[in-house]
């Protein structure tokens, strides 16, 4: 029976049934889904990633690198690739292991396992090179995934909170608590983040540990009460800090409602992600054990010896009934005499260091353990369960004695957890006493403690913690003696020895994979990486890390020093895009902006469509319409009789004072200082670099006030740009900029009988042409509300952009709605709307221009060259690449077999289309024209003008058409119908 | 994130700013007169340091003021925020 009758933290009185691999199973409340697997006898929890090897548990936390598993599979709570050693059981959990099928104990793929030897490192990348590497990845990736993300879309909901702190804490144990403490005491905010249920950290799984001469869990009990009492502490339980970043801000995510089965969580936020900046910060974030790297080391029943010790203390599990313990340093000692007097028997400690242990090994002769000095494991008997383990004497060739065991604890020393340390910014040492890197200067205001700062004594973490939580030094908390401890010895590997040693268990890389890609000459740490693959499985390496470096350090004659480490990344352990986004998904992943006519469209069949940050009607459905009949209806309202399109998005920057038009003159490319109080004027904004980015209409209300209608997409990017260019070029200019495009709705009238319509509102000026002509404004009122008139045409058509405060929008609306109901008055949704453009010839900023177009390549070259002064990018205009014969320039195009031409359509002198083929040039808009009964497209094409009549072809994912190259002006060329 | 003081609100999250990159580069001018190499000096060829770099930055989703600051580009550090038009700080 692997559960003792009594001892651990669980709860006996609660016991829970589970589900593993189809098995059910019991536990009890306080079990993580790891230790009532081992309590369980269930060895085998998964098959390893590229050879399908049996796996076992390794460790007791973040750092488990086997046993993944797939939570909750088929329910759309399943989640993929989850520690066992951090799932806390509840009743009616529901687990399968991943990469195994049907189940870890009868993998199908386990065959993969027998051709191991022909997947080195770098397997994949030798091998699938020919002749397409897309051809095989389908397979590869079904053979060597890990679990799948089933849900579509994960029901469960996660929060966000900011925070801040005088001082943050990662790691409730005796380091942690011990800095928690004494800054609680000093009165600052604290915010302690522990990623277990209960504080203690390394306390939990040592009842021999005493501080202030009380046993430890006693002084842990005290401490957590007085952080409970004290006003300004926050403890977060079950809380991941998962990345440092800049300016000392830290992400957490508190695990809110994981530990309660699905049934439980409905109606609770699952999980909560943190960002918490903090004036300074303690990172008490332990250390992980390292493995010893010998041949078969990933047998399931070789565990680490510290993970075994704490299922011994935390789960009353016992995860054998023989060991073989395996070191090279003190502290399997601990594990061996714990485990020795729980009833395990310890067959034997081999230990590598010649002149073996320090005082801790007198404990273990005291219990008749046998201590084999200058000794290491060179076998394991055993598939799917460790059956033997071989020791041999270090360094020498004879065979050593096979130990009958189930089990074989291995530590191969202790490595600092530096990950977050890392992140932040410091530099890291390596340190031979410790045979691991650990902290050296730090980058930001952080402070190390006790293990992650490879300072492991119980003394020094409490020392450390008190000191960096602001404690004075003379009331430190003091730890119990302590053994006088031997060094450690530095053991990489087992050389000489017969079968696969592993290094990282995750992404299967054993320490042959090491000195191969050492041979190929990937000597940069950063190469092994990604040649091997270690340390990029979703363990990042936390196992396996500073032994694959230490054998690449031997392959190339160098010092672990020299070969450094790599950059850690957050974050820290996985995490779901649920929590990253928190919320901030479906309908309220970013704002919508709505125009004030939104209600009406929705009522009257409006399509609504994302354009930008706008919802807009893209066309409005009569029943059993279809979408491309109604936009050709709209169209032809448009130009037969009159439309009413909803253009409140269009920019409306206002801008004025004495030096407005010198301003404006300078930051649009067309000329703008000359034009008349009351007329409007089409321009360009370029870049510094001559490039178009908006075009847009300019109106002159008075001498010194302008409006600007910038796209609809572009009216804040304007507005920055123009604030920009007043603050830092202009500041003494007097110039006052705003950005009123959502203050006001604007309706544009278009159509032959606009004038009908517009008529019906007495607005206090005369709407005839003679009077209101094509380019000019006008202002007046119109049912107690201002107006302001414009004469532009987007359509073709006569057009009347009427400008009415937002609030007074819909009742403009609706007005003209009855009004223009005996002309037959349409509502025109965007698709509509950009067709009458492109039937015009007129640009549409983004489709017909990229970021290489310069305003010659649209026709406007000899309109700016004529401007006499400065302008924002006109230097740019005369570079070589400006004014180059061979640029793209704006043509229309001519379907000639009838089809609609795809837009990006790539345009090439035909027939046949044979690779390489010369582009000449690309489709950037096409629709069916309804005016002229066939369809038209825009698009940019080397020598463009010059080219106007020639026949091309157009190819687009395997179809082949012809056009012929025309005047981008399909309609009304001459413009006499918009100025009617 | 970066932890910005905004000379009008104080200390704000990098998300609320946008950077407008290197800062007191003189716009080449008169036109007429400005070489071919000068403009393209003024288009591409920034300093680009690693170290000290002084830079403007906008408060966007706050007041919208324009400013100036030194950022060390390997730290991050912020070692000075100033004004449009203040003197230009030294730097090591």
């Amino acid at each position: 029976m692997a559960r003792l009758p009594q001892g651990g933290r669980i709860d006996r009185s609660r016991p829970l049934a589970f589900r593993f691999d189809g098995r059910t199973y019991h536990g009890f409340q306080g079990d993580t889904l790891a230790s009532a697997l081992l309590a369980n006898g269930v060895s085998v929890v998964g098959r390893s990633f590229k050879h399908h090897r049996p796996r076992g548990v390794l460790a007791a936390g973040d750092d488990e690198p086997n046993a993944l598993v797939q939570l909750e599979p088929g329910t759309p709570y399943s989640e993929p690739n989850v520690r066992a050693t951090r799932v806390e059981l509840y009743d009616g959990l529901t687990a399968r292991s991943v990469n195994a099928w049907p189940s870890a104990r009868f993998d199908v793929n386990a065959a993969t396992g027998l051709l191991g030897r022909f997947m080195p490192a770098g397997f994949y990348y030798k091998t699938f090179m020919w002749p397409d590497w897309r051809r095989f990845e389908p397979f590869i990736r079904r053979a060597a995934g890990l679990g799948v993300a089933e849900a579509p879309f994960d029901p469960e909901q996660a929060l966000k909170r900011h925070a801040h702190c005088d001082l943050l804490v990662v790691g409730a144990g005796p380091a942690g608590l011990a800095a928690a403490r004494a800054a609680a005491a000093g009165g600052g905010r604290v915010i302690l983040a522990e990623v277990e249920a209960d504080l203690g950290g390394s306390l939990l799984s040592d009842p021999h540990a005493t501080i202030e001469g009380q046993p430890a869990r006693a002084w842990v009990a005290e401490t957590e009460a007085l952080l409970a009492e004290a006003p300004h502490v926050t403890v977060l339980r079950r809380t991941t800090v998962t990345g440092y970043y800049d300016h000392n801000e830290l992400v957490a995510v508190e695990r809110l409602a994981d530990h309660l089965a699905p049934a439980a969580r409905r109606g609770r936020a699952r999980q909560r992600i943190w960002h918490i900046r903090a004036r300074r910060v303690v990172l008490g974030t332990g250390a992980h054990e390292r493995p010893l790297v010998f041949p078969d080391n990933d047998r399931p029943g070789v565990l680490l010896a510290s993970a075994a010790r704490t299922y011994l203390h935390r789960f009353a599990v016992l995860p054998g009934s023989r060991a073989v313990v395996a070191t090279n340093n003190d502290s399997a000692y601990e594990a061996a005499c714990d485990l020795h007097d729980a009833g395990m028997r310890i067959a034997a400690i081999a230990d590598l260091r010649p002149g073996g242990p320090g005082e801790v090994g007198a404990s273990a002769r005291e219990r008749g353990i046998e201590v084999l000095a200058g000794s290491g494991v060179t076998g394991v008997r055993g598939r799917s369960r460790v059956r033997g383990v071989q020791v041999s004497p270090a360094g020498e060739p004879e065979p050593g004695r096979w130990l009958e065991a189930d089990l074989l604890l291995m530590s191969g020393g202790w490595t600092p957890a530096v990950h977050l340390f890392s992140q932040s910014g410091g530099a890291l040492a390596y340190d031979p006493a410790l045979t691991a890197f650990r902290p050296d200067r730090s980058a930001q205001a952080e402070t190390s403690v006790g293990a992650a700062a490879g300072r492991f004594s119980l003394a020094e973490a409490l020392a450390d913690g008190h000191a960096a939580g602001g404690g004075d030094p003379t009331s430190a908390p003091q730890a119990g003696p302590a053994p006088e401890p031997a060094p450690i010895a530095a053991a990489w590997r087992t050389p000489g020895a017969v079968g696969k040693q592993w290094v990282d268990f995750q992404s299967d890389a054993t320490e042959a994979d090491v000195a191969l890609a050492a041979r190929e000459g990937f000597i940069s740490v950063e190469h092994l990486k990604r040649y091997t693959t270690i340390g990029m499985a979703t363990d990042q390496g936390k196992t396996s890390n500073v032994n694959a470096l230490a054998i690449l350090g031997e392959e190339t004659g160098r010092l672990p020093p020299e070969v450094g480490t790599t950059r850690f990344r957050a974050p820290y352990t996985p995490i779901t895009m649920t929590t990253v986004a928190a919320g901030a998904r479906g309908d309220l992943f970013a704002p919508r902006r709505k125009t004030p006519l939104d209600a009406w469209h929705r009522e009257h069949g409006a399509v609504m469509e994302d354009f930008g940050a706008w919802s807009r009607p893209d066309v409005y459905l009569q029943p059993g319409e279809s979408h491309e009949a109604a936009a050709r209806r709209e169209h032809l309202a448009v130009r037969q009789g009159v439309g009413l399109f909803d253009s409140s998005p269009i920019g409306k920057i206002a801008v004025s004072g004495r030096d407005a038009a010198r301003f404006l003159d300078f930051i649009i490319a067309n000329r703008i200082a000359n034009l008349g109080v009351g007329k409007a004027r089409y321009g360009l904004m370029l870049t510094e670099h001559g490039v178009v980015f908006d075009d847009g209409v300019t109106f002159r209300l008075g001498e010194d006030s302008f409006l600007l209608s910038p796209s609809s997409g572009a009216a804040a990017r304007v507005y920055a740009w123009l604030d920009e260019w007043r603050q830092c070029e202009f500041p003494d200019w007097d110039l006052r900029i705003a950005d009123l495009t959502t203050a006001w709705a604007a309706i544009a009238v278009a159509g032959p009988r606009a004038r009908d319509l517009v008529r019906t509102l007495p607005a206090g000026f005369s709407w005839e042409a003679a009077g209101f002509p094509h380019m000019t404004l006008r202002e007046g009122a119109v049912g107690g509300a201002p107006l302001r008139a414009f004469r532009v045409s987007f359509s073709g058509e006569v057009q009347y952009e009427l400008q009415v405060p937002a609030s007074y929008g819909l009742s403009l609306w609706e007005h003209l709605m009855r009004a223009g109901a005996a002309h037959g008055v349409t509502p025109v949704g965007v698709e509509a709307w950009l067709r009458l453009r492109l039937e015009k010839g007129y640009i549409h900023v983004g489709s017909e221009t990229d970021g290489n177009t310069l305003p010659d390549d649209i026709g406007f070259g000899p309109a700016l060259a004529a401007k006499p002064g400065d302008f924002v990018g006109r230097l740019s205009l005369l570079r070589e690449n400006a004014l180059d014969p061979d640029r793209e320039q704006l043509v229309g195009l001519e379907s000639l077999d009838g089809d609609k031409l795809p837009v990006g359509g790539c345009l090439f002198r035909g027939p046949a289309f044979n690779p390489p083929v010369e582009k000449l040039g690309r489709v950037t808009s096409s629709a069916f024209s309804p005016a002229l009964g066939h369809p038209v497209a825009l698009g940019l094409l080397k020598r463009g003008r010059s080219r106007h009549g020639e026949v091309l072809n157009v190819f687009s994912q395997g179809w082949i058409g012809r056009v012929r190259v025309t005047s981008p002006v399909f309609y009304d060329q001459k413009g006499e119908r918009l100025r009617g | 994130m970066l932890l910005i003081t905004c000379p009008e609100c104080g200390a704000r999250p990098e998300t609320e700013f946008v950077c407008g990159g290197e800062t007191h580069i003189t716009r080449p001018g008169p036109f007429a007169e400005v070489p071919a190499d000068v403009w393209a000096g003024y288009l591409f060829h920034q300093a680009n340091p690693r170290g000290k770099l002084r830079e403007r930055w906008r408060h966007q989703a706050g007041c919208g003021l324009w400013f100036n600051l030194v950022r060390d580009t390997v730290t991050h550090e912020i070692t000075s925020v100033y004004r449009m038009g203040d003197p230009k700080p030294e730097i090591a």
